[in-house]
């Protein structure tokens, strides 16, 4: 072997080194997380094979997209699957008023209205979201909660509880707590589904690779 | 000749120039290829899916998200080591000229995205003119780089025997 050719190949394992050191000093190696949230943001028999969990934001347009969809799902694979919703708003961009969105679910779940305030936070986004994005002539309400709060009277919520919960910090604290297991999940976008902990980010990929997923794991089952 | 012997020869403008342009597409791919190896490959796919080329299929996409972080930073650090640097200055040129034609495709169909992608999901976000200027201009470098070929200090100067 000549040693021109004997130290192309030490430069080879020098590059190759230099790369892998780079790859596995920063990897993160994100650890199977139990997932857990209050009940009244829990759907399905907690012990069905499958456990979907999602991480959304209630002024994201795709998690509004994904609603219908994900219904069907859940509709399709009933009493086999276990959902749970966890907040993760991204605020203060792209999404200002997200987090306070998220508060007043969170909110509304403690009086048993999580999924209706849900549902309407969802469906009338566009309506709420158009305030902070194109102010009209009067602006935005200085205070998202007073854009905000009557989607939960309106599921339900009693009005007076809702405000004695939303100055107790633990409704933020609930919400930052979800964001905070989704920035340690690497969660890069909204909506992110884990389905037995498997990762499928966007509505899309859920749609197209999730029910391939549930199947398997299902067919597995029996 | 007694190798001790020989003058170890001078550093020139031009070598200076290469070997600075080859640092910095060195340094800029390390960076990035670290960036996006940090994060799971399934939400870098979802970045690579959202340019909505039609010719990337959702399993290219997947596989897209393992394998441009291992390029990126095998020809990072082939340009910092000087390890076939003109090779690995044409390819970086090539990853480039990609990056800069999925750019235009965005700008092409008005597509707007939260994040490019270039230095994976956590990294810094420029906005997809700041990321154009940026790659044209990496893209010059790596010209440069080409051009000026086995600068030293370089593992291709060593490999033939001279000074690194």
């Amino acid at each position: 072997m000549s040693k021109s050719f004997e130290r192309r190949l030490w430069g080879a394992a020098i590059v190759l080194t230099a790369a892998s050191l780079s790859v596995f000093s920063v990897r993160r190696v994100v650890k199977p997380t139990a997932e857990e949230a209050p009940s009244y943001r829990q759907k399905g028999p907690p012990d069905s094979p499958v456990v979907i969990a999602e991480f959304s934001d209630f002024e994201c347009p795709a998690c509004r997209a994904a609603e219908p969809g994900l219904k069907n799902l859940l509709a399709l694979y009933d009493g086999k699957v276990h959902f749970l919703f966890k907040h993760f708003p991204l605020t203060p961009r792209p999404h200002p008023w997200a987090r306070q969105a998220a508060i007043i679910a969170e909110c509304a779940g403690r009086q048993g209205k999580f999924w209706e305030t849900h549902d309407l936070l969802y469906e009338h986004q566009r309506e709420w979201a158009d305030l902070v994005e194109n102010p009209g002539s009067s602006g935005p309400p200085k205070d998202p909660v007073d854009a905000l709060l009557p989607y939960a009277r309106k599921a339900g919520a009693e009005e007076s509880a809702l405000r004695a919960c939303l100055n107790d910090p633990s409704a933020a604290a609930a919400v930052d707590a979800d964001k905070k297991e989704g920035q340690d999940r690497w969660i890069g976008s909204t909506p992110t589904f884990f389905i037995n902990q498997r990762r499928f980010p966007g509505s899309q990929t859920f749609a197209n690779a999730g029910t391939i997923w549930i199947d398997k794991i299902l067919k597995n089952r029996k | 000749m007694d190798r001790q012997n020989l003058k170890k020869p001078e550093i020139t403008g031009t070598d200076a120039l290469g070997l600075a342009a080859r640092l910095v597409i060195g340094a800029v791919l390390v960076a990035s290829g670290t960036m996006k190896s940090a994060s799971p490959s399934e939400e870098f796919a979802l970045i690579i899916s959202n340019y909505q080329l039609q010719f990337i299929s959702p399993d290219m996409a997947m596989a897209l998200s393992v394998f441009l972080p291992w390029i990126e930073l095998l020809l990072g650090y082939s340009l910092i080591l000087g390890y076939f640097t003109r090779q690995a200055a044409a390819a970086a040129g090539g990853l480039f000229a990609c990056f800069i034609g999925a750019l235009l495709s965005l700008k092409a169909r008005d597509i707007q995205l939260p994040n490019c992608g270039c230095f994976g999901i956590r990294g810094f976000h420029p906005s997809p003119t700041a990321t154009l200027c940026m790659d044209a201009v990496l893209m010059a470098a790596a010209y440069l780089a080409w051009t000026r070929g086995e600068t030293r200090p370089s593992l291709d100067n060593w490999s033939q025997g001279g000074y690194t």
